[in-house]
């Protein structure tokens, strides 16, 4: 049965899917890169939104798994397949690094903003490590690691299949985010209200309480946190595949604060309304960015601002639920 | 027969001595009693006990198993139930989530039950935050004994409640007594003591002070100057 809930996400995957109709591949190309984001997000939602957990890092795992795809689809290029197996390798190894830090992180009872903190210092160790990769020493086999300007020159996504050859870009690379985002925000409410999102959600209010149930909080913690990593990976695998290049800048200072932005505006309690108000807030940065990178982010942390002190439930989850209310709440 | 037992169990919090030297013995269907006034260390060991709050020194067994090594989850699932001082209830979460959540299955004939004995059955799907405050103490209970426990502690079960709704909970955990639940439970109100409890332990200044009966407990002239404060 059709829930009141979902109308607002079924009707923006029809939007979504008859998108490439109406427009040309420049605007598809662009509404890709928007969507690239909304994993990032998601993933940030599952550990913030869900678990209470602030992760101000998210992009050391965008990083981590820009890279190692890069570097692994580089050097085995020649090897068949390399366009489907190098993504799933970089996820694996992302969600492996999550999973060490979660395990220091929470086994080691560190809480609290203190996450916020290290989270954000492993990312800016990350960022100024591979800022530093620019001599030719620093190669990892074939790939050439390039210092700030980064790297490029990796195989696309995608298969050879005899003569069939399916890259991932334009309008397949469209499809193929809008139908992952739709079965990865189907997944995270199915998690929302399994006992697992049940245990997370109640251990944002009362750790003790929930451990006093006989529950492995830390455990479920670090879980998640290898998830929302792996989350943040498939953001930065196809952002590695949409422009061809990866750099350290991806995990700076300004590229970390920005998903926290945009789910904290968004709503970070509704996966919905952090994926669409992730597209949004990446396209108003990117329309105010052709005219200059300070604007967008001069507009960004007075959204935070004003979301902060005015919607601090978040201004898509607040619009949601006043249409809700208005539109859909009589019968 | 023991089913929890403690041996000459500390806590101190820098200089301060909570607990000193404490023994217990608590046997399978008991209802316990720890009192004592305000100081005395109640709360503390039942923390340590729990594994809130690391020991010192001693030893703490339950089912003849040494436990203070373990963590709290741990202990909690050898089949040991726990409710805090202060409700703590999950109030975004609803009533019927509460219990899912403690049951650790999907919703059963067990939660309804457990609703229907604590008086919840209307309320199972309204927020727990929204509850008032003698429903969120009958809900928090509801969580520390729905999976059955061998073993359950209260702390303060019917602090806040009215006397219709302390008689209420004493009958609650009289019935849970007679399906085989043991209960510890540190309590300021005499009238629920008086009307359930089967054995008597009184703190004061984090020793063990006096054992016994509820009547022997109660008809004790240096438990009652303690109580005072004249001691």
């Amino acid at each position: 049965m059709l829930k009141k809930n979902n109308i607002f996400t079924i009707s923006v995957f029809i939007v979504l899917l008859i998108i490439p109709i109406l427009f040309d591949d420049f605007y598809i190309n662009n509404i890709s890169y928007f969507m690239i984001w909304t994993f990032i997000s998601l993933g940030l939602a599952l550990i913030w939104g869900m678990g209470g957990i602030l992760s101000f890092g998210q992009t050391a795992f965008f990083g981590l798994a820009g890279y190692s795809f890069a570097i692994i689809s580089i050097n085995f290029s020649d090897i068949y397949a390399v366009g489907i197996w190098s993504p799933i390798l970089a996820l694996a190894i992302t969600a492996i690094f999550g999973a060490i830090v979660g395990y220091f992180l929470f086994y080691g009872g560190i809480y609290d903003v203190f996450i916020g903190i290290v989270t954000l210092a492993i990312t800016l160790v990350l960022e100024t490590f591979m800022a530093q990769t620019a001599g030719p020493e620093w190669t990892v086999g074939n790939a050439r690691l390039n210092g700030f300007n980064g790297m490029q020159g990796m195989p696309l996504i995608g298969i050879k299949i005899g003569e069939y050859k399916f890259d991932l870009q334009g309008i397949g690379q469209y499809y193929f985010i809008v139908f992952l985002a739709m079965f990865l925000l189907w997944l995270l409410y199915k998690i929302k209200k399994s006992n697992f999102g049940l245990i997370l959600l109640a251990s944002k209010e009362d750790r003790t309480r929930v451990e006093s149930l006989g529950h492995n909080v830390k455990k479920i913690q670090m879980i998640t946190f290898s998830l929302s990593a792996l989350l943040a990976g498939v953001s930065g695998i196809l952002y590695t595949n949409w422009g061809g290049y990866i750099t350290p800048s991806s995990m700076g200072l300004i590229a970390s604060a920005m998903p926290v932005i945009w789910v904290a505006a968004s709503g970070k309690n509704d996966f919905f309304s952090v994926f669409f108000g992730c597209i949004l807030l990446v396209y108003i940065s990117q329309t105010l960015a052709v005219n200059g990178a300070q604007y967008a982010i001069i507009l960004m942390g007075l959204i935070l601002v004003i979301v902060t002190r005015y919607f601090p439930e978040g201004i898509i989850l607040m619009l949601k639920k006043l249409l809700t209310n208005k539109f859909l709440s009589k019968k | 027969m023991n089913l929890l037992e403690l041996n000459f169990v500390s806590k101190k919090f820098g200089g301060f001595t909570a607990v000193d030297n404490v023994s217990l013995k608590i046997n399978r269907g008991d209802i316990r009693f720890i009192i004592g006034p305000n100081g005395a260390g109640k709360s503390t060991l039942f923390k340590m006990i729990i594994g809130v709050h690391n020991l010192n020194s001693g030893q703490v067994l339950f089912n003849n198993q040494n436990i203070e090594k373990l963590s709290l989850n741990e202990r909690i699932n050898l089949g040991i139930g726990v409710k805090f001082q202060a409700p703590s209830v999950f109030s975004e979460l609803t009533v019927k989530e509460n219990l899912i959540l403690a049951i650790k299955s999907k919703f059963n004939d067990e939660i309804f039950s457990f609703l229907e004995k604590f008086g919840l059955e209307k309320d199972q799907d309204v927020l727990a935050g929204d509850l008032s405050h003698g429903k969120k103490q009958w809900l928090d209970i509801a969580l520390s004994t729905i999976s059955r426990p061998k073993l359950v502690f209260l702390d303060e079960p019917t602090a806040g409640l009215s006397f219709e709704e302390t008689k209420k909970t004493g009958k609650i955990i009289q019935d849970l007594n007679r399906e085989g639940v043991t209960f510890v439970i540190v309590e300021h109100n005499m009238e629920i003591l008086k009307q359930i409890a089967k054995s008597v332990s009184v703190l004061h200044l984090g020793k063990l002070f006096f054992e016994g009966s509820p009547k022997e407990v109660l008809s004790n002239k240096e438990v009652t100057n303690i109580y005072l404060g004249i001691s």
